[in-house]
């Protein structure tokens, strides 16, 4: 008799353990993580006082003008361009002073036109471009002192600096000859591409801060989606016989996956987008015909583990964000075992990913909030510049040097913008 | 609950006879002990609060279900069969109704275990594309769906309800079709109750199943049942020979009518009473035998798949449900005209 009470008592006592030990795995979903001793903390950095940037005054043409001809150009992807403008204007790390300047900024909207349907197509970019460092050039001391080496641009077209839509052509224009020795903020990485020069600064998409905020739903909301992707896998348009458009890799995503319950994949564009995302686990970030996707930025604002599916990619301050940990890396030639890829992931793995996906200097240094907070990706592109300083001996040229060839590159640049 | 009742009954019919025999006795404690462990247990386990306790839940359970699935190309070919239940929404300006419904069945959902997807059709109007009451109530019940709108025309408001309803199943099979998703389909309304049974079994569909439906009419104060007749030949074969309709009266004091046994339906069944297995959906033998006399049904695919289902009547290869004899009614179906 007394045995069985004394086994009952210990069952009793066994269940309350494990009960409790499972409300608190329970609890600690909710909680974030942070990355300690990692790269992580660079993300709280505060570069004020750490550099001086100088912002030339340009004619309005080069900026405001063409805003106001186009106001569709503060929504698209390549936005970060005109806010990135706007924030300096107004930031700490200004100075009206250029001679005590650390970096010179120009402030010039080359993504800033559209057609008609509202894409961005740079056919003009290199001429006005051209144009704004003659203008600098000739009216002020400094570009001519390092031939652009402590200037920075920002470039966010697809293909940063060498201004094409086409992967092909961009790479045979390659980056601006003017712009050889400029540090190029942009959203184009991949590794060992003519359009990616050392130096640069990935940075990711503009995605609206306040339409993402508006989506935001309780986030105790269960992740009822295991896998999720709204998009294109075929680019029928400009690929009609397949293959190229995101190097196969979305056409495969669909023919091996589109049958499979847990995938919630389609080209639909739903109203609950956003609010899908915040219930997926994991958000597809598949190349398209460049390499990263306004998908990236989402993903982590919305704590959904991205998988990135594109290989040597350059993500978004990947000097500070520890990508590897947050993320699944999944090689293109991998995707017909991304269902096995992905459900074979320990769960613990997946809390910790989510734990620092939930930590709020990730999402703010994915976002160009209006007006800036500490951290966010303004103060990223900063930290980057701040992390160059101080610059190098080969920066300054010796007097009577020239580096830049003036007339190199298609002659279609050189006519007057 | 049954268990719970099991044990109290046991306990009592031990108490009487424990001054005979003490392990009879000492029995009963551990049985009623552990009874009580278990209730104390289901009380504490229960989840007060549905969404915080789902977070973690339901995540998990997702990945156990998706073990589950792509084990399938390892080496266990026993894997379960994905269960897709496709739920029609009624007109929009009824939101409460639609709120109770689908509040009810995702609880019932929430209790199949994995896979199991749920589509939610909804019309939305066509300059909108987007119902959000009904995607936030959807969120919070952790269940695996997708919500799947349909564009609302300006016509439609005067288009009957059932030709409505059937629209949006069609939209629900073309995402089956599109997807090609494999998986035992049910047809669910706002108003129906399942026996949970019933959606324990559905995953044993190989082709059709059918089970018995009692409807429900609230204000005639009547109740219809209709569903397969099966006969059970074998010990493991099970086949429907018919079909039977019968009424019972309630304000005659619930005066039951004598089941008409008839034939099975010649031209569609009504869809509520049978699942099947999605494959048919594109199945090139199926569409072959398929009347093309027909064009307008031959274009809807929820006409196919009930003309389908009388063919496998007729060829009596459903599979009664839940068991044997199909005598159990597992749907139940209020109808309300408000």
């Amino acid at each position: 008799m007394r045995r069985w009470v004394l086994a009952i008592a210990i069952l009793a006592a066994a269940v309350c353990f494990f009960l409790g030990a499972q409300a608190q795995e329970v609890r600690q979903g909710h909680q974030t993580e942070r990355i300690s001793g990692s790269a992580g903390d660079v993300l709280e950095d505060d570069p004020v006082g750490r550099l001086k940037v100088y912002v030339y005054d340009l004619p309005s043409k080069y900026n405001k003008k063409l805003l106001k001809k186009d106001p569709r150009c503060l929504n698209h992807m390549f936005a970060a361009e005109i806010f990135m403008h706007r924030f300096l204007l107004s930031s700490a790390v200004r100075t009206f002073n250029p001679e005590e300047a650390d970096w010179f900024y120009t402030p010039v909207y080359t993504t800033c036109d559209l057609t008609p349907s509202g894409l961005p197509l740079p056919f003009k970019s290199p001429r006005m471009m051209r144009s704004a460092i003659e203008l600098i050039a000739t009216n002020w001391p400094y570009w001519n002192r390092s031939e652009g080496a402590d200037h920075f641009f920002v470039t966010p077209h697809d293909f940063g600096a060498c201004f094409h839509y086409q992967e092909e052509k961009a790479i045979g224009r390659g980056i601006l000859p003017l712009l050889q020795r400029a540090t190029l903020v942009q959203t184009f990485g991949q590794k060992n591409h003519v359009c990616l020069k050392d130096g640069s600064i990935t940075i990711p998409p503009y995605a609206p801060p306040q339409k993402m905020q508006a989506h935001l739903i309780p986030p105790d909301t269960p992740r009822s989606i295991f896998v999720y992707f709204r998009g294109l896998f075929y680019d029928t348009s400009n690929d009609p016989e397949g293959g190229y458009y995101a190097r196969g890799a979305r056409a495969s995503v669909w023919e091996n996956f589109k049958n499979n319950p847990l995938f919630d994949i389609s080209t639909d564009h739903p109203p609950t987008y956003y609010e899908d995302m915040q219930r997926s686990v994991f958000c597809l970030c598949p190349l398209g015909w460049a390499p990263w996707s306004p998908r990236l930025v989402e993903a982590v604002v919305f704590g959904c583990i991205p998988v990135i599916i594109a290989d040597d990619i350059v993500l978004p301050f990947a000097d500070a964000i520890p990508w590897e940990e947050i993320g699944v890396f999944v090689a293109e030639e991998d995707v017909p075992k991304l269902d096995s890829i992905l459900t074979s992931i320990p769960t613990d793995v997946i809390l910790r990913k989510q734990r620092l996906l939930a930590n709020p200097s990730m999402k703010q240094a994915m976002l160009f909030p209006q007006p800036a907070q500490a951290g966010d990706a303004f103060h990223q592109i900063l930290n980057g510049l701040a992390r160059k300083l101080p610059h190098g001996e080969n920066v300054f040229l010796k007097p009577g040097e020239r580096a830049l060839n003036w007339t190199a590159g298609p002659v279609g640049d050189l006519k007057p913008w | 609950m049954a268990s719970a009742g099991g044990c109290k009954k046991k306990t009592g019919n031990s108490r009487s006879r424990s001054p005979r025999s003490p392990v009879v006795l000492r029995r009963a404690m551990l049985h009623s002990s552990l009874c009580f462990l278990v209730g104390l247990l289901a009380g504490l386990a229960a989840p007060s609060d549905w969404p915080a306790a789902a977070g973690a839940a339901v995540f998990l359970r997702t990945l156990r279900a998706s073990n589950v699935i792509f084990s399938r190309s390892s080496n266990r070919p026993q894997q379960p069969q994905l269960v897709v239940v496709v739920t029609t929404t009624e007109q929009s300006d009824d939101s409460e109704r639609r709120a109770a419904g689908l509040t009810r069945t995702a609880h019932a959902l929430r209790l199949v275990s994995p896979p199991l997807l749920w589509l939610v059709v909804e019309e939305a109007p066509a300059e909108k594309h987007a119902a959000p009451p009904t995607a936030r109530l959807l969120r919070r019940t952790g269940v695996v769906h997708r919500h799947l709108l349909m564009k609302q025309g300006d016509d439609d408001f005067s288009m009957q309800i059932s030709m409505r309803r059937e629209q949006q199943r069609n939209v629900a099979l073309r995402h089956i079709e599109d997807h090609r998703i494999a998986g035992v389909v049910l047809f669910g309304g706002l108003a129906d109750i399942y026996d949970l049974r019933l959606l324990h079994h559905l995953r044993d569909i190989r082709t059709f199943g059918a089970w018995p439906v009692a409807t429900v009419s609230a204000y005639e104060r009547k109740v219809m049942v209709q569903g397969p007749l099966c006969i059970n030949t074998s010990s493991s074969s099970v086949i429907t020979r018919g079909w039977f309709d019968m009424d019972m009266d309630m304000a005659a004091g619930g005066e039951r009518r004598a089941a008409a046994d008839r034939p099975p339906p010649e031209t569609l069944m009504e869809v509520g009473g049978f699942a099947f297995s999605s494959w048919m959906l594109w199945d090139p033998h199926r569409w072959d035998r398929f009347p093309l006399s027909d064009p307008d049904a031959s274009q809807e695919s929820v006409k196919f798949v009930q003309r389908v289902a009388v063919e496998e009547y007729n060829q009596s290869t459903t599979r009664g449900m839940p068991d044997s004899d199909c005598s159990q009614i597992m749907l139940w179906r209020i109808q309300t005209t408000l």
